[in-house]
């Protein structure tokens, strides 16, 4: 991404980590680019000029060395002297600290003083006690560690106290060496031969943890480097660089997001912990466990594992935001002091390299290596541009600023939601139109293929049932209104008018083709079979209407054949009978009827008197209807009389055997219900040639 | 044994100050006899990194960043003609750094406790400071009490009479103090100085423990200070 040319930039190329010297492995800036060893080869060879150059050589580096050497001997025994003199409660680490006292022969006269004063154990002391004893290597092994851990510590103090000329490189060599030494006698040494590999390691680990805790303010940021100075720089700078954004950065830090920014901090918060802890070890553990929050952080960020690409130029962020305290006195003193295979190896090694490089960007960094120009960067450097980060506003204490940066993302966010929507809306409401076209063009289509057609079939056949519900109630009627159909078909004088009316209306129109069905069957049966029609529709109210309902009038056939078989067993029964009581009970009607009847024929009198009582409690409009049709009628009648007359006891004979026949034309009248109507028109047809017949017959 | 202490202590600055005279000495790059070291605590706003600031630059930094986590400072004082490096730790007011800040109360040889006399939730919230420094350091910390921002005289919501009330109840020492017209900042600091120095003196403060807060002449062993090694010392020095 970067070249190499650009000086600090978030991606170092090959070349740029390589020690200077090429041997191949990698350099660190704290080592002026060059690889540890290379550097510890090369200070060696500069010190030694510089002891040759001085008179005493015997003092130095080489003497350190000797000291430890022999040191050992004498030291058990002052330990001994010492236990006898102080109570055997008194915690170990006190005796760590003294027993360097004592070995500086100008202590020893303080050495008592300094123990009969209460000592108030330290809460790290007496936990390094515990750990002590929890170690799990033999008595042997623990006693050449604990006199280790003294002699290092001694040493330590004894270079600290001599007033010649101090380098920390020395002193980092001399502990480095121990070290080495230590680890050397934990795994080669058979004292610790039973020791499990684990236990060993944990031993060493001690032997450090134990020797920095307890030198830690001697050896962190010594008075003669220059660390704290760039501690207080590095603190400087990264204020001056708080305007500095994730985007500067091209990290993949969601600043505002509630959830990252949670994390962020979790980094930070470790970041900050390093210098709180006494330990090289724990100052790496710290680091580790940053580094491990950033990880976490990218993985989110990414929906992926994070790349050493994204991990550094986030950690560069997390290290700015952090602002951790005295940072390079951290670094150098966990490069210094920490075992040597800790920083070079494992995932505390790389973490560590990684954070060091961070600083060196942090340290060198411009307005190029940020993507902007170098007076900007000015500016923003001398704070005399105005800036806000959101990271900024997050820690405000109203955090208004940051609920509004944090709102303003939340906008952006329904304004991209708000035009997927309202593009939805526009597209639906196309697709909307555009469907209600196309049906309608279908249903167009489909209509003009087949237009509505207003088929008198349909109709009439509902009709016709709702006359009939009209009629079922009435039981007694039934027999009435088989009188009346009877009746109808007898009428076939008023029918003329409304058979050519069909058109008309539909009721009218359906009644015909109900009352066509009807017809047939006079048709095609004479008279007699007639008579058994007019008869039965009294029972066969019923399957009639279902017949009707159900087929067309094509089937007409079948109707005949239902017809026919259904009507005999009716036919006798209800003739006579309902003749006789109807007559009983006379009304108004009756008498209108009757005297239509005495002006017809005095012989259809007494019959004709039967159907208007039972017709006339149904309505009274009826009624009256029924008294116009059958004024209507008697003109008919008139017509027909001249034929009649002459014929009379012809006819007369020949219908005598079913008296309905007088009746019927009564009842047809009075019962003018709606249906009523319509059968009369429609047994016209039918009845027409069945009447003609007679005056035909006549002839 | 205190008396004793405060003995030692004598016979350890006529030490102090014939190495101090000694020639071959001055080649050391130290030039401070003790190290204290300081935290700085109080709700987030009060004015503690700009106190920091005021003290070890003597300039108001205005639009002062918020503080993540802990930032530190440096500054040599002089008591008693003794030269003390203040190392100062200014924390993060904000709850979320609470854990971290913890960390950091731990061998503090003071603490300075800021509040803001314009806003009266910077003073209730003292006492749970309060307790937490009791809680995080040792019985000797010097716990000075700084009530920031007096330059605000209109907008002052605390009086003087009841924080002062407060700090006398619980044993603080006192003042009120602007970071930024730099009024009674210094005196702060020195104050709490001198009473830490005191507490030296006067053998309440033992040098030795790890977690004292105080460290005395980086350069010699810190075991020895107190004790009575007047001659050793004398002979070590070539003078």
């Amino acid at each position: 991404m970067a070249t190499s040319s650009r000086p600090p930039s978030l991606r170092l190329g090959q070349q740029d980590l390589k020690c200077r010297l090429g041997c191949g492995f990698y350099g660190t800036p704290q080592c002026e680019m060059l690889c540890s060893k290379c550097f510890r080869e090369r200070n060696d060879k500069q010190r030694k000029k510089q002891k040759a150059g001085e008179s005493h050589a015997a003092t130095g580096s080489g003497s350190s060395n000797n000291i430890e050497r022999r040191l050992p001997k004498p030291k058990p025994l002052e330990k001994e002297k010492e236990s006898d003199q102080t109570s055997s409660t008194l915690p170990l680490q006190k005796k760590k600290f003294n027993v360097p006292s004592v070995l500086q022969k100008t202590l020893q006269a303080g050495q008592k003083i300094a123990q009969q004063r209460g000592y108030v154990p330290d809460p790290t002391e007496s936990q390094f006690i515990l750990q002590f004893r929890q170690l799990r290597i033999p008595d042997d092994g623990k006693r050449k560690l604990k006199s280790d851990i003294q002699r290092l510590d001694s040493e330590i103090r004894k270079y600290m106290n001599n007033y010649s000329s101090k380098n920390v490189d020395e002193l980092s060599d001399l502990v480095q060496n121990t070290y080495t030494k230590v680890a050397d006698i934990v795994h080669n040494d058979p004292r610790f031969e039973i020791a499990t590999n684990e236990d060993r390691d944990s031993a060493i680990d001690f032997f450090e943890k134990v020797v920095m805790t307890q030198n830690h303010k001697y050896l962190f940021s010594p008075y003669f480097t220059t660390d704290e100075e760039n501690d207080v720089k590095v603190q400087k700078r990264i204020r001056q660089l708080s305007w500095i954004t994730a985007k500067h950065l091209e990290c993949n830090i969601d600043e505002v997001n509630a959830e990252a920014r949670d994390l962020v901090y979790n980094a930070i918060s470790e970041l900050v912990g390093i210098d709180s802890f006494y330990s090289p070890q724990e100052k790496l553990q710290c680091t580790v466990r940053c580094c491990r929050h950033i990880f976490e952080l990218l993985k989110r960020a990414t929906g992926g594992p994070a790349s050493a690409d994204d991990f550094l130029p986030a950690l560069i962020f997390v290290v700015l935001k952090a602002n951790p305290v005295r940072l390079h006195s951290n670094i150098n003193f966990v490069t210094r002091f920490t075992n040597a295979s800790r920083v070079m190896s494992g995932e505390g090694g790389y973490y560590f390299t990684n954070l060091c490089s961070a600083i060196a960007f942090i340290e060198n960094l411009n307005g190029e290596s940020l993507g902007i120009t170098n007076e900007e960067f000015d500016a923003f450097m001398s704070g005399q541009q105005p800036y806000s980060t959101p990271w900024e506003s997050a820690l405000l204490a109203c955090e208004s600023l940051h609920l509004i940066s944090e709102n303003m993302k939340r906008m952006e966010v329904l304004q991209k939601r708000n035009t997927v929507i309202s593009t939805g809306i526009t597209q639906f409401e196309k697709e909307l139109i555009e469907f209600q076209n196309e049906v309608t063009e279908k249903v167009d289509t489909v209509m003009a293929k087949a237009p509505l057609n207003l088929l008198p079939i349909k109709t009439p056949s509902y009709l016709i049932s709702q006359a009939r519900s009209h009629l079922n109630p009435e039981n007694a009627v039934a027999a009435v209104g088989g009188h009346y159909q009877a009746n109808l078909l007898s009428n076939s004088i008023q029918s003329p008018p409304t058979i050519t009316n069909h058109t008309d209306s539909s009721g009218l129109a359906l009644k015909d083709t109900s009352i066509g069905r009807l017809s047939p069957l006079p048709q095609h049966q004479l008279h007699q079979p007639a008579d058994q029609l007019f008869a039965s529709p009294i029972f066969n109210y019923t399957p009639f209407d279902a017949v009707s309902l159900l087929e067309e009038s094509s089937s007409e056939p079948a109707d005949v054949l239902l017809l026919g078989s259904e009507f005999h067993g009716g036919l006798t029964n209800i003739n006579y009978d309902f003749d006789l009581s109807d007559q009983s009970g006379e009304n108004s009607t009756a008498d209108e009827s009757k005297l239509n009847l005495d002006e017809f024929d005095p012989l259809r009198t007494a019959p004709a008197a039967t159907p208007a009582p039972v017709i006339a409690p149904h309505t009274d409009t009826v009624a009256v209807a029924s008294a116009a049709t059958a004024s209507e009628n008697s003109l008919l009648d008139t017509t027909t009389d001249s034929l009649i007359d002459s014929d009379l006891p012809v006819t007369n004979n020949v219908l005598l055997p079913s008296p309905l026949k007088p009746e019927v034309n009564y009842r047809g009248f009075s019962n003018f219900d709606i249906p009523s109507i319509s059968c009369n028109t429609g047994e016209f047809s039918s009845l027409e040639p069945t009447s003609q017949p007679l005056p035909g017959s006549d002839q | 044994m205190n008396k004793m202490r405060s003995v030692v202590n004598k016979l350890h600055e006529r030490i102090d100050y014939l190495i101090e005279k000694c020639p071959n000495m001055t080649a050391a790059p130290y030039n401070y006899n003790y190290i204290f070291k300081y935290i700085i605590i109080g709700d987030m706003g009060v004015g503690k990194s700009c106190l920091l600031h005021q003290f070890t630059e003597k300039k108001f930094m205005a639009n002062c960043p918020h503080t993540i986590g802990v930032e530190f400072g440096t500054r040599i004082i002089e008591v008693d003609d003794k030269k003390i490096k203040l190392q100062i730790w200014d924390t993060a007011g904000q709850e979320r750094f609470r854990a971290v800040t913890r960390s950091y109360y731990r061998g503090a040889a003071g603490a300075l406790m800021v509040y803001d006399i314009t806003r009266r939730s910077t003073y209730n919230h003292l006492s749970s400071w309060l307790t937490d420094t009791r809680n995080l350091t040792n019985p000797s910390t010097v716990i000075f009490l700084i009530g920031n921002k007096s330059d605000l005289e209109s907008t002052r919501e605390v009086t003087y009479e009841e924080a002062k009330e407060f700090a006398d109840e619980n044993g603080l020492m006192f003042l009120e103090a602007s970071a930024m017209t730099g009024q009674n900042v210094e005196e702060a600091f020195l104050e709490t100085a001198r009473k830490i120095y005191q507490n030296i003196q006067e053998g309440r403060l033992d040098l030795n423990a790890s977690e004292s807060g105080v460290q005395h002449r980086p350069s010699q062993p810190s075991r020895t200070s107190l004790t009575n090694e007047a001659s050793p010392n004398r002979d070590q020095c070539s003078c």
